[in-house]
């Protein structure tokens, strides 16, 4: 009795224990099976999800010089900053941004192109080495963002190109000196020709007094 | 001609000056006057009976003209003594004389130096001209530059 009572007892703790192994064995492949699905679910998510944001992408753009670089000189560096926001479906996106600055009659003086990765905002700093021999003159800088199926978004933003302060300084000394040269001149013009119409009166005064007192 | 520079007291000063002019007055003459106006000079050489009729005046004391046959130079002019007294002599024709009271005055106005340069512009052209010149000038006064000068003249007399 006592075996079998003995054996009554292992025979249920052997079958809760086979009971339990099974229950483990089948959440362990369910869950495995459940874990690939899910992958594989991200997986069809993800592509899904970059076909979308492609499709909708809606782009703005804006671009602005900070005023301290609203007047530069030539050569030196225009600083900008652009922003841009993505106001369709969240997610990172690559748009290709053209930039060029333009010169009053439209001719263009620098061009520059870029990629960049946007998820739903951005903001850059760009510059832009401004030439050399470039006229003065008012100007602009035109980006244009190019995103999904050729769609655009532009934006532009003012500056002016002003004379060099180095020339400006030699500028002002040719023609102050230039000024003083003439200045110069014309007094010691003025002052001669006063002493020389001095001389010819007192020549012509003496004349006549020597003519009157001898006849 | 003839330049002399007399070198004498204040005293005799005018003594000296009315026997020049009183000497030479038969000829047309130009008067440069240092330190007498023309009217007080006219009325002393009045006074001793010299004819101031062909006396030329340039008045270097005063500047208000009285009359127009009187030229008013400033001391302080060389340049326009210089050029009154060469157009006087240029345009005066003949033989005539130039005095020059007293030469030492300039130097209150001058230096030295411009003293003794227009002395020299003055007898250098003088000599070239039919001009006697003669200059006066106390004795104590300008030393120095009456040492410069003395070559610039044909005579110097010391009274």
């Amino acid at each position: 009795m006592e075996i079998k009572r003995g054996s009554l007892i292992d025979r249920i703790v052997l079958g809760i224990s086979i009971v339990l192994v099974l229950t483990l064995v089948y959440l362990l492949i369910s869950s495995s099976f459940v874990s690939g699905e899910m992958l594989n679910l991200k997986a069809e998510n993800k592509n899904y999800s970059a076909e979308n944001i492609t499709k909708n992408s809606l782009f703005d753009i804006f671009i602005t010089i900070p005023q301290s670089y609203e007047k530069v000189e030539p050569g030196a560096e225009l600083l900008t900053n652009v922003k841009l926001i993505n106001l369709g479906s969240g997610g990172r996106v690559d748009v290709l941004m053209n930039y060029e600055i333009k010169d009053a009659d439209d001719d263009p003086i620098i061009t520059k192109k870029e990629t960049v990765a946007v998820e739903t905002q951005a903001n850059f700093v760009r510059t832009f080495d401004i030439p050399v021999n470039a006229e003065q003159g008012k100007y602009k800088v035109y980006v244009k963002l190019v995103y999904a199926d050729g769609k655009e978004a532009a934006a532009e933003a003012s500056f002016e190109i002003v004379k060099a302060a180095s020339q400006k300084t030699k500028g002002y000394f040719i023609y102050g000196s230039l000024a003083v040269i003439i200045l110069v001149i014309f007094v010691y013009f003025a002052i001669k020709s006063k002493l020389i119409i001095d001389r010819i009166k007192l020549k012509l005064q003496i004349r006549n007094i020597v003519k009157k007192k001898l006849g | 001609m003839v330049s002399t520079l007399i070198i004498t007291s204040v005293e005799n000063l005018q003594k000296e000056v009315n026997g020049v002019v009183k000497t030479l007055s038969v000829n047309p003459g130009i008067y440069v006057s240092l330190n007498k106006t023309h009217e007080s000079i006219e009325k002393i050489l009045k006074t001793n009976k010299i004819s101031t009729s062909k006396l030329f005046f340039i008045d270097c004391v005063t500047s208000e003209q009285k009359r127009n046959d009187v030229l008013h130079i400033s001391p302080r002019e060389l340049d326009k003594l210089n050029s009154a007294i060469s157009t006087f002599i240029k345009d005066i024709p003949g033989k005539k004389f130039l005095v020059i009271d007293a030469l030492s005055t300039l130097l209150i106005y001058n230096n030295e130096n411009r003293v003794a340069q227009f002395v020299k512009q003055i007898t250098g052209y003088a000599s070239e001209k039919e001009v006697e010149v003669i200059a006066l000038s106390p004795k104590t006064k300008g030393k120095d530059l009456l040492n410069k000068i003395f070559n610039f003249f044909d005579k110097v007399k010391k009274r």
